[in-house]
């Protein structure tokens, strides 16, 4: 077990050192790795396993709080939210502002994702700005003017209030997600194509959007998840209880949340964040390959 | 004119401000397998893209069976291209992939099958026809691309440098199977590739481009023979002709190249030469050989590569190097004295502007 | 491209003319819808914006230019000055953890042998739960008695402070929120830029006896310049415009700590009905992000375009 070798020479894995040293090192290497990986996994679970415990547990056990796991889970809480008068129609606005702000979005950005990706035209990287720059804008700050604007157009309270202001501020992100994945499909297969005797629509149907959908399913994953979690823009131009979405729901049921409530706020709390979780989780290596490659930023 | 196929007249082609064709005329006979060759940028491509309707043209006219096409769609202009990357769809079957543009023209279904099976046989693909692109090898690949070509029955076949991303055992395969591929379809076919030996082994006719511009048309081996000037006199041939400026000397009855390090080069015959005129002087490697005796030039070996077959062989003629060849075995090593003995009968000369003369 | 029935000499008809003009006219006709929502809402808000703040605006909407009065006051009041001295830190702050952690992460994930896909898959989770959800969630981590953080201080025999009574201590736990919810996404850019390093370089460094410390220094993070950038300019956009997560968890108390910008605004918009002074903010809001996005711009891309050119000559 003596040191055979000279320290100026070890090679990257260690493959020649003694025994000891390599058990060391590789001990070493697993806790350097391994420790923030431990602190990453439950940085991330802790809040959501937290409220999920607490979501089954008593309420009188969630004051106290001396322990982790429920005594005596219990699903009622659920049965309560479920329960809620409206919640049902909240859920169904929600869905169905982010189904409309995920389908006319996408539409939108594919056209035009493609234009930009495929056509070289005078104005090109003018109007690509222009698609760009909107997504400095920090969307909080746009709730005094659009409410003033839109009150002004008599839209406030309803559906199109929610589509038109989630779409606008989904098309910039799409649109660049996807010239992206547009411009990395080889142009050759397109010009193959156009001898072939395709034209543009068939183009973008049978050779675009088949070769770039991990770019599709990536855009309307985030458009998705937009559409699901927005607030601010429903805190300012939707007054109405019945047309409000999850979100909105969620926040106002904090003050009238009492002790004895806390297992409902929670389990509201992960019923709201349950669907998206369950998109992300199916099409989650998509995501995540898309955003590591760069190609969402 | 009325016997060509395809025809370019006065073809010009910009990039924004960058001129890249000037001024190409060419005929192509029916039938014939025409090979563009040049080094990178000469505008080969540029041309054989103009020819498929990629790119537009800036003036001049391309005619195919008598037809003006300038303006007439990729589709509609009888014509089929295979590309340097095959650019098949990756999605898609090898039948899929074959199928694709009859479907495109909403062909009957039997006929679209019919056409995948009689493409899939002449190829050899009749056993892949359901696998995908990713799961065929480099040289199944390149025979999609050219069945996708073949199922449009084009009036003209286009190639842009097909062979380039494949390995040197086979690039050679493959060379004679779309050889062999025209020679059953006499179809007419233009050809692009940098790589003078494809188109000295395919061509019936060879055209050697460069900078935007026709050096020289003619069948190959004519043009290796008789290269009209200095540019195709270095391209075609590997390891290329020695090239060496000098100036006409005239003795008593003979005459002679001298070189600017003051050695002579035998001259046959001195022609409509002028004493004192500057000429190049230019000699192939094959044509050079080692001599036994005395009366040959005196020369040191710098660099011996035996590659088998033959060896190649670098000398220095008082500080000028030439290469030859030489089909024997060689003996000797760099620093070696030797003799070499040139064949005037294959020599070359050039204006160092441009022409050749003899 | 027209038609093939052009006249047989190749010369133009007026079809193909109109051809032309069609051929010319398909990207803008791709482009051009998808641009009048984003230019036309999003646009269209700004400027109202603008225009909101240099007007003061009755419960009736009836709009009477003053011209930059709204400006002067706000500017002058103490609360908003406060609350800007407020957002910077707790952009500092956020910023600093924020890329501190994602580094971190990413180096993990990066040399992680095993699970690699699930491990990904699981740190980008915090990025899609709600903002509101996500306050809701801290909360009840961080409550006095019943909350996640006690509860394992208790344990530990450690004091267990009131987080969310404490203003001090308000604002850290506002921090981590916003961390949680912004570090997973700048973690995957940073790995993102990790897998673009060549390896070889790694080994080329080891040759040459460069430490592992010495060896991120000096060789890993100038390599990962730009996605350092671009994490560092989406972390801060967020922080800045943090919303949500405050206005649920703390409404900009206790006592203000945790009041912000975005939450002054919301404040003197909708509680206060004074329209004008909140578009102020929100002015004050854009030109900071301007501001940001320019520098970002000046100090990531065009020096690395600099330096680009200097290589080359």
């Amino acid at each position: 077990m003596s040191e055979t070798l000279n320290h100026q020479e070890q090679p990257v894995l260690g493959r020649e050192r003694s025994s000891l040293q390599h058990y060391l090192r590789r001990s070493r290497r697993f806790l350097l790795i391994g420790l923030p990986l431990a602190f990453l996994v439950i940085w991330t679970s802790v809040p959501i396993l937290w409220a999920f415990m607490a979501s089954l547990k008593e309420p009188l056990e969630i004051y106290e709080s001396n322990t982790f796991f429920p005594r005596s889970p219990s699903l009622e809480a659920y049965q309560t939210v479920l329960a809620i008068d409206g919640f049902g129609k909240w859920i169904f606005n929600s869905v169905l502002v982010t189904v409309v702000a995920t389908i006319v979005p996408l539409i939108l950005s594919i056209l035009a994702a493609y234009g930009f990706a495929r056509y070289f035209f005078r104005f090109r990287h003018i109007l690509l700005l222009l698609y760009l720059v909107p997504r400095i804008i920090p969307r909080v700050s746009l709730i005094v003017p659009l409410n003033d604007l839109m009150s002004n157009l008599g839209l406030i309270n309803t559906y199109w209030v929610l589509y038109i202001t989630y779409i606008a501020s989904a098309v910039p992100l799409s649109t660049w997600i996807l010239v992206g994945f547009f411009k990395s499909v080889p142009k050759e297969i397109e010009e193959s194509a156009t001898i072939d005797g395709a034209n543009m629509w068939n183009r973008l149907r049978y050779v675009i959007l088949p070769i770039a959908w991990p770019g599709v399913v990536t855009a309307a994953v985030l458009c998705i998840r937009e559409g699901w979690n927005e607030f601010a823009f429903v805190l300012a131009l939707v007054t109405e209880t019945g047309m409000r979405t999850l979100p909105y729901a969620l926040y106002t049921l904090r003050d009238s949340m009492g002790v004895q409530n806390f297992a409902v706020y929670n389990a509201f709390t992960i019923l709201t964040v349950l669907p998206l979780l369950i998109v992300y989780l199916l099409l989650e290596r998509r995501v995540v390959e898309s955003i590591v490659t760069g190609a969402v930023k | 004119m009325n016997n060509s196929y395809v025809e370019f007249r006065e073809l010009q082609k910009s990039f924004g401000s960058t001129s890249v064709l000037h001024g190409i005329n060419l005929q192509i006979e029916e039938g014939s397998f025409v090979v563009l060759v040049g080094p990178s940028g000469c505008g080969k491509s540029t041309l054989l893209r103009m020819t498929a309707g990629l790119e537009p043209i800036n003036s001049g006219q391309i005619s195919i069976a008598d037809r003006v096409v300038n303006r007439v769609p990729p589709k509609d202009r009888g014509i089929a291209m295979v590309f340097q990357s095959y650019a098949l769809y990756p999605h898609m079957s090898v039948a899929d992939n074959l199928s694709f543009s009859l479907k495109m023209n909403k062909s009957p279904l039997d006929r679209i099958a019919e056409a995948v099976k009689g493409a899939a046989s002449i190829l050899q693909l009749s056993t892949l026809l359901q696998r995908l692109p990713g799961q065929l090898s480099g040289g199944q690949r390149q025979r999609v691309a050219m069945g996708r070509a073949l199922v449009r029955e084009p009036a003209v076949f286009l190639f842009d440098e097909p062979l380039s991303n494949l390995d040197a055992k086979l690039r050679v395969e493959m060379r004679a199977e779309i050889k062999a591929l025209h020679q059953r379809l006499s179809a007419t076919t233009i050809y692009v590739t940098h790589d003078q030996i494809e188109a000295m082994t395919m061509a019936d006719k060879v055209v050697v481009m460069n900078d935007g511009r026709i050096e020289q048309v003619g069948a190959p081996l004519e043009i290796y023979d008789r290269p009209e000037n200095l540019f195709v006199a270095e391209f075609l041939g590997s390891p290329s002709m020695n090239l060496l400026p000098g100036k006409v000397v005239f003795g008593d009855g003979t005459a002679a190249v001298e070189l600017e390090n003051g050695v002579l080069l035998p001259l046959p015959n001195k022609g409509d030469l002028q004493s004192d005129q500057k000429i190049i002087y230019g000699i192939r490697p094959e044509h050079i050989a080692l001599a036994d005796d005395e009366n040959g030039l005196a020369i040191t070996l710098t660099l011996v590569e035996p590659a088998g077959w033959e060896t190649h062989l670098h000398a220095d003629l008082a500080g000028v190097t030439l290469r030859f060849l030489s089909v024997d075995r060689v003996n000797a090593r760099p620093g070696d004295p030797a003799h070499l003995a040139i064949d005037t009968r294959q020599l070359h000369l050039f204006d160092p502007e441009t022409g050749r003369r003899i | 491209m027209a038609s093939s029935t052009e006249a047989d000499d190749g010369r133009l008809t007026a079809r193909d003319w109109f051809a032309d003009r069609a051929t010319h006219a398909v990207p803008y006709l791709l482009v051009i819808p998808g641009l009048i929502f984003v230019i036309g809402v999003l646009g269209y808000a700004v400027i109202g914006g603008f225009v909101l703040s240099v007007n003061e605006t009755d419960m009736f909407l009836n709009k009477s230019f003053v011209g930059l009065r709204n400006y002067i006051t706000v500017f002058n009041d103490p609360r908003f000055q406060a609350s800007l001295i407020r957002t910077i830190v707790f952009v500092i702050c956020s910023i600093t953890l924020g890329i501190v952690m994602s580094m971190i992460f990413a180096l993990t994930l990066y040399h992680v042998g095993f699970g690699r896909r699930f491990f990904r898959g699981i740190s980008l989770v915090p990025y899609f739960v709600s903002g509101i959800a996500t306050a809701v969630m801290f909360r009840f981590v961080f409550t006095t008695s019943g909350g996640f953080a006690n509860f394992v201080l208790y344990k530990f025999g450690l004091p267990t402070p009131s987080w969310l009574g404490n203003p001090y201590l308000a604002f850290m736990v506002a921090v981590f929120a916003n961390c949680w919810h912004m570090v997973p996404f700048s973690t995957l850019i940073l790995l993102g830029g990790l897998q673009t390093v060549d390896r070889d370089i790694y080994d080329a460094a080891t040759i040459d006896g460069a430490s592992g410390t010495q060896t991120f220094f000096k060789i890993t993070l100038p390599m990962i310049k730009p996605m350092l950038g671009v994490s560092l300019i989406w972390v801060s956009y967020i922080s800045f415009s943090t919303f949500d997560i405050i206005l649920a968890m703390t409404s900009g108390g206790p006592q203000r700590a945790t009041e912000v910008v975005s939450m002054y605004m919301y404040q003197l918009a909708y509680l206060q009905l004074d329209f004008g002074q909140g578009a102020v903010l929100m002015v004050v809001l854009l030109s900071i992000n301007t501001l940001l996005s320019l520098f970002y711009i000046y100090f990531f891309v065009l020096s690395d375009m600099r330096d680009a050119k200097e290589a080359k000559t």
